[in-house]
């Protein structure tokens, strides 16, 4: 069991019967869709949502088979995954585990890239200052994205292309921010890290020290970075150098088009009206208003539902111990629209939601 | 031809031509269509980049691979050239644009060939003169050749929707056929034909014969400890991939990872980069490590397993040796591995049954959706991998099912799923024959290179000595006779996260 089963078979067990398996790939690998980032919420995972971005389908698939035949877990008909008991009894033993670091937030960090944009530009930043420090102008570099090289480059002519300086400010602020994990962690960390002394170091070169396992080893990279983020957003004017590195939309998790969505909705047009000027389905625009409802505080859901109506829904989801929308549409029929329970289960965040 | 000499001195920063360049570079700048068959090392990136910086126009660099291309183009960039550009699929549609405004006379494009069917690219590419039209492995255009793409068979008509510019086109292996089909279907006219000898004389080749997978492994171990690092090993499978790198390390071989396709991109090149700076001088990789990276000094290339041709398994033992020093390939060979190869080269191409599935759902599908069926909803709906979507698209095309991008939906019969199974079995077998002919080669007692030549029509004129296992080479041999004793590169071993930091960015610091 490693640490890719054991998310597999802790997402399910939230779950609890109520999503198929493929619903439980799209958390993990943070698909881009309201439901995903919904399900997220409501079944108290965030912290989850694109934990594994680069899961492929297959192999996802196997782990499912391999946790069917060690009888963790069941699908049933409907593709729907359930844990059994001894499935429930081994998430118990392992509890004692640390398993993902409580620094990961999936949600807030990896769902909007806002971790992979970080680390894509600090990355670049270290190896081209490190090779320019030592004299050397001419380097393959690690990170292929132009746009991520472009943005170097401003950022370089920001600072009168002083490497001094530039080198100065990186180093202090990230032994800064080093100092607040652990020894161990900060090694990881700089062992990525790329310079004339050596090229980084992959997560199946640096596992050893993290029980061989290299998504053990990834994830818990990814979680100094979180809390390099999560340290930088607090204290902005502390980190005044490493605030360049940091997405400009921050925590902003609102797709383009949902935004769009929201600029039509502000002038006053109605879902069919927005489907028609943006030739788009309403189901595409409803998925807007979602995830409108789980990031924009300032978003008015009440003329689509009222605040009464909520509580009602909420109540008896609790009550049918559901949140799957089928079971709630068909207690309800036709009282409510699909789209107006999707928007009341929005307000049943979880206790570890952001 | 004094000034190309300076040219490569001043601008590219070598000494010498390597053997065919001058020929090739000084068609191409004469404005010919030019066939260049450079084996692997041979120097062909710098065929292009030098011609084109001599050619009026903008340069097109057509490349099948988009991996390749990303190394190739960050190379040439990286070596201070920023007139290289790229377009391809990984591209956002933001950066296709800005590259796309960004392009001029002076620029090297490199194109993936899917993205001359983008009628904003071929319009921008149609009002800017076109110096020089280069098609890099042109072998991917002949369905003789070891690979072949549909994407490059469209090369022709936008070659000449792009006002014939002269067309360079170049591979590593072709046989005559091979090349003969490469003119044909690009459409060149005359062309002047560099055919260099795949003849790499540094390199010697050792071939054994095991029955077992255990015997296998008996053996590879025990020439781990006779070869000369660095050395790449060639296996069938990602797991076999891991599974040696494992090994290798057991046995006290820290310097080593593993490498294939299914990595995420990170770490992809961050083991390409360790092995090219000598930080590891393993690496355990299936096909899909290797083109594009320039690494001169690979001493060893070990086969764990069986290519799916000749053209493979010479394009593979290339990358030893580029700078000209002797090298060695060895193969390690069991009857069973063939079994792999033949299951991939039929999973490429679908079966009778997966036509009629597919077919029927379309037919269906087509019924209850009405006009707006899409082609790609079927890709989705079978998860029907790139490769044999394109290869089925192709052959619907040719046969008239697709016309303008609509499907003849009523075409869809019985009979149409015999005849693409026809044609399938028919490419399926080219593939095996060109497995078992390797196989042969290797079974035999008959000189390797010998028999390599012979493949790509070449006589043999020179002895080389040593030459390979049948000619009486062993390792033994070679360790006494070809290489010198290499000394240990020093490790950085500085121990605290901090230090580490302050030594990448303050190198001076330690000195005063």
């Amino acid at each position: 069991m490693n640490t890719l089963h054991w998310i597999v078979l802790f997402i399910i067990d939230k779950l609890n019967g109520q999503r198929t398996t493929s619903g439980v790939y799209h958390l993990i690998k943070g698909k881009r869709s309201a439901q995903t980032i919904q399900d997220a919420y409501i079944f108290h995972c965030a912290p989850y949502v694109s934990s594994i971005k680069d899961l492929k389908k297959e192999e996802f698939y196997q782990i499912i088979n391999e946790l069917v035949e060690k009888n963790f877990i069941l699908v049933k008909t409907q593709d729907v995954g359930v844990i059994t008991n001894t499935g429930k009894q081994k998430l118990v033993n392992l509890q004692g585990l640390p398993i993902l670091p409580k620094e990961f937030n999936g949600s807030k960090h990896e769902w909007n890239g806002s971790a992979q944009f970080f680390w894509e530009r600090y990355s670049l930043a270290i190896q081209t200052l490190s090779y320019l420090q030592h004299g050397k102008n001419n380097f393959i570099p690690v990170c292929y994205h132009l746009e991520v090289q472009r943005w170097l480059k401003l950022l370089f002519q920001q600072y009168l292309m002083d490497t001094k300086i530039m080198s100065d400010n990186i180093y202090v602020e990230t032994t800064e921010l080093l100092r607040k994990v652990s020894n161990q962690h900060a090694n990881l960390f700089v062992n990525r890290l790329t310079s004339p002394y050596g090229t980084g170091k992959t997560y199946d070169q640096l596992c050893k020290d993290f029980n061989d396992d290299p998504i053990k080893t990834k994830l818990i990279f990814q979680s100094v970075i979180h809390q390099f983020l999560d340290t930088i957003e607090k204290k902005p004017k502390k980190y005044p150098f490493l605030m360049n590195f940091v997405i400009k939309t921050k925590g902003d998790s609102i797709t383009n088009s949902a935004k769009e969505t929201n600029y039509y909705l502000r002038l006053g047009k109605t879902i069919n009206e927005i489907s028609n000027i943006r030739k788009l389905r309403v189901s595409t625009i409803e998925d807007h208003l979602i995830e409108l409802a789980l990031f924009d505080a300032e978003f008015n859901y009440t003329p689509f539902i009222s605040d009464e109506e909520i509580k009602n829904i909420l109540i008896t989801a609790k009550d049918l111990k559901t949140k799957r929308l089928r079971v709630l549409k068909d207690h309800f029929n036709p009282t409510y629209t699909y789209f107006q329970l999707r928007l009341a289960l929005t307000k049943e965040k979880g206790a570890d939601s952001e | 031809m004094n000034n190309l000499d300076q040219i490569l001195h001043k601008q590219f920063g070598y000494k010498d031509f390597l053997p065919g360049q001058k020929e090739i570079i000084t068609s191409v700048i004469q404005k010919k269509d030019v066939v260049a068959i450079l084996p692997t090392g041979g120097g062909k990136t710098l065929c292009y980049h030098l011609s084109a910086k001599l050619l009026k126009g903008l340069t097109i660099v057509i490349t099948p691979l988009l991996s390749l291309m990303e190394d190739q183009v960050h190379q040439l960039r990286a070596k201070g050239d920023k007139t290289v550009m790229q377009i391809n699929g990984l591209l956002t549609f933001q950066e296709k644009k800005r590259v796309l405004s960004n392009i001029n006379e002076d620029t090297i494009l490199f194109l993936s060939p899917e993205m001359l069917s983008n009628e904003n690219i071929m319009n921008k590419l149609c009002k800017l003169r076109i110096g020089l039209f280069v098609v890099d492995e042109a072998h991917c255009i002949s369905q003789w050749g070891h690979e072949f793409r549909t994407d490059y068979l469209r090369l022709h008509s936008i070659r000449s929707a792009l006002g014939n510019p002269p067309c360079f086109a170049l591979t590593a292996t072709a046989t005559k056929a091979v090349e003969e089909d490469i003119i044909k279907q690009l459409g060149m006219e005359s062309p002047i034909i560099h055919r260099n000898s795949v003849n790499r004389k540094q390199i010697k080749f050792i071939v054994e014969k095991v029955d077992n997978n255990t015997e296998k492994k008996a053996l590879f171990k025990n020439y781990l400890s006779k070869i000369q690092k660095p050395a790449i090993i060639y296996t069938a499978t990602r797991k076999e991939a891991i599974m040696l790198s494992n090994e290798i390390k057991k046995e006290g071989y820290e310097d080593v990872a593993f490498y294939h396709g299914g990595m995420v991109k990170e770490d992809r090149l961050l083991v390409q980069h360790q092995f090219i700076n000598n930080e590891i001088n393993y690496i355990c990789s299936t096909n899909a490590f290797g083109m594009g990276i320039n690494k001169p000094n690979v001493r060893t290339v070990i086969h764990y397993h069986l290519p799916s041709s000749v053209e493979q398994y010479v394009q593979e033992v290339g990358r030893a040796g580029r700078d000209g020093n002797e090298s060695i390939a060895i193969l390690l060979y069991n009857k069973e591995d063939r079994i792999i190869p033949l299951s991939f080269i039929d999973r490429e191409f679908p079966s009778k049954i997966e036509l009629k599935t597919w077919f029927d759902a379309m037919k269906n599908s087509r019924r209850s959706e009405g006009i707006g069926f899409k082609l790609e909803t079927m890709k989705e709906l079978f998860q029907i991998d790139d490769n044999r979507w394109k290869m089925l698209l192709y052959y619907l095309e040719k046969s008239g099912v697709i016309q303008e991008k609509e499907l003849q939906i009523e075409l869809l019969n019985n009979k149409l799923v015999l005849m693409l199974n026809e044609r399938f079995s028919t490419r399926k077998k080219t593939k095996q024959k060109r497995l078992i002919q390797l196989e042969q080669m290797m079974n035999s007692d008959t000189c390797i290179r010998g028999s390599i030549l012979h493949y790509f029509d070449e006589l043999t004129e020179e002895q080389v000595a040593p030459c390979c296992s049948s000619c009486g080479f062993t390792m033994n041999q070679a360790k006494v006779q070809l290489f010198p004793k290499e000394k240990n590169e020093v490790v950085d071993v500085s121990n605290t996260w901090e230090s580490k930091l302050r030594k990448m960015l303050f190198p001076y610091e330690g000195r005063l």
